[in-house]
């Protein structure tokens, strides 16, 4: 068998190109129904308008809790107070946190 | 086969953007949700700080120096409380006999009870002269920072035992039941500065109390006008609206999970903000209708009364929800000042003809308002005594009925 005759053979076991729908599906997706960019744009903007809101509901109830709830401001000007009583520095500080930590009343449900 | 998969592979891609955007939107729902709550809140909030009004438990009581003599009483408070913490133990069944003594007229005393009435007086004397030192003191509230105190509770077990004292010196006439009384009006207005919504507990028993040691006793000129100064003192308008701001305040502080103090991190409770619009939606609708009952505390008596009659205060039953529990407490607290207004109305009255008559004087009558009926308030004698009535909640004159109306009637004694 010579080379001629062992081509011959080979090809009849080989595949000489895909059937054409496949390679279509494959090799050219723009022509077939693939779903563009464009199709995700709507639910991308709905998760950055979602994330927009948070942030911005998230900054009112900062706002809100600023009023409501006065025990941090108050906590702050006490920290400062008694810090600048015990000379100041950053060791007057730390011990003015706890003291005013531990000085503040708790609250009283039970007994 | 080969087909099939083709098939499958183009679908897919079109299939999931159309899930994600159903996924999104209801996030994006939310989050308008959150932030249209969120910002009506904070709308409220500011509009309630421009007028002036508290928008914190802390603007209620504010954290503030307290005076020496603040603390000197706060300190005799706690150290008579401490002493009688233990006085009655048996106060959480009060009608059972013979220790009913708190919840009977001392006129039909028992002799067991008369006896047990004296021993609870006697034992507890260092309890009542610590009371006694207390009161003398001008004092403007406990330490504050806390939205409940048992310091409360202990302040209306003292006042109990003020009320047995005077009861039993009142019915022996023994002159210092007028003291006794005085330092019970001297504690309900240590109350009423630190919690109006509680004044009612007080009211009544010093209201009897008070009724007992004129008949009995007939006090001086000097101890009636002092009655008359704390009484005028007491008799503010404002007690109700107080009561109805602190409870704004406190739905506006703890009404929202989002926004209750003490929170360490609401990102770590997911059903927290998965909840949180709707619980913003809930504080921003029972605030919407507070601020309503703010603005009827406002009006003048009875109109102030008329704008709660229809809330049933009936048992709740099945009935929970916040804004029914919120009418209901706000019901309740315009109810019972309208007892508290008439209780001290008819006081003050039947003090000024105590006064009239013990400087044998023509009486110069207050013209005070019945608070059920926008009526000036009624007075009725008789051959013993005299009632001072208000119409009382059915708006009815039943004549001074004792329980029909609001009254007042100087007991008077059967002893000669």
């Amino acid at each position: 068998m010579n080379d001629e005759d062992l081509e011959r053979k080979l090809r009849r076991f080989r595949i000489v190109r895909p059937p054409e729908r496949l390679r279509v599906a494959v090799v050219d997706r723009g022509s077939g129904p693939a779903v563009p960019a464009s199709a995700w744009m709507p639910t991308a903007a709905a998760l950055i308008a979602a994330a927009v809101l948070y942030w911005l509901s998230a900054y009112e109830r900062a706002a809100v809790r600023f009023s409501v709830d006065q025990t941090p401001v108050v906590r702050a000007v006490n920290v400062e107070l008694v810090a600048r009583s015990l000379g100041g520095g950053r060791q007057s500080l730390l011990v003015a946190k706890i003291a005013v930590l531990l000085d503040e009343p708790k609250q009283e449900t039970t007994r | 086969m080969n087909d099939r998969h083709a098939d499958r592979f183009t679908v897919r891609p079109k299939f999931l953007a159309w899930l994600a955007l159903a996924i999104a939107l209801p996030i994006l729902a939310h989050a308008t949700w959150d932030y249209v709550e969120a910002r009506r809140l904070r709308a409220r909030v500011d509009a309630i700080a421009a007028k002036g009004e508290p928008t914190s438990i802390d603007q209620v009581r504010p954290l503030r120096n307290l005076t020496d003599a603040d603390r000197e009483a706060a300190r005799l408070y706690r150290a008579a409380a401490a002493l009688a913490s233990d006085w009655n133990r048996n106060s959480y069944v009060p009608l059972a006999p013979p220790r009913n003594i708190l919840y009977s007229a001392p006129q039909n005393w028992s002799s067991a009870q008369r006896e047990e009435a004296d021993r609870l007086v006697s034992s507890n004397s260092d309890v009542l002269n610590l009371i006694d030192r207390a009161t003398a003191i001008e004092f403007s509230g406990f330490p504050p920072g806390t939205d409940y105190s048992y310091r409360f509770a202990e302040v209306w077990q003292l006042e109990q035992l003020a009320s047995l004292r005077t009861r039993l010196l009142a019915v022996d006439r023994r002159d210092t039941a007028v003291t006794s009384v005085h330092v019970q009006l001297l504690l309900l207005q240590a109350i009423d500065r630190e919690y109006p919504n509680t004044f009612s507990w007080f009211m009544e028993t010093i209201a009897q109390d008070l009724a007992l040691v004129i008949g009995h006793v007939r006090p001086t000129a000097p101890a009636l006008a002092s009655f008359s100064t704390v009484l005028e003192a007491l008799d503010r308008d404002d007690r109700v609206k107080r009561t109805l701001l602190t409870y704004r305040a406190e739905t506006l502080n703890n009404g929202s999970p989002s926004l209750a103090r003490g929170r360490p991190s609401r990102l770590m409770i997911p059903w927290e903000a998965m909840r949180r619009p709707y619980d913003l939606h809930t504080v921003n609708a029972v605030a919407d209708m507070q601020a309503q009952h703010v603005a009827y505390a406002d009006l003048p008596w009875p109109q102030r009364l008329d704008a709660f009659r229809d809330v049933d205060l009936g048992p709740f039953g099945e009935l929970k929800d916040v804004r029914a529990m919120q009418l209901y407490a706000s019901a309740m607290a315009v109810r019972q000042e309208a007892r508290n207004a008439a209780l001290l109305r008819t006081a003050r009255i039947a003090i000024a003809i105590e006064r009239a008559r013990v400087s044998n004087a023509a009486p110069e009558i207050p013209k005070l308002i019945d608070p059920y009926s926008g009526e000036p308030m009624r007075v009725k004698s008789d051959d013993q005594s005299y009632t001072v009535y208000s119409v009382g909640s059915n708006g009815r004159d039943d004549g001074g009925h004792a329980r029909l109306d609001v009254t007042f009637r100087p007991v008077p004694s059967t002893n000669p």
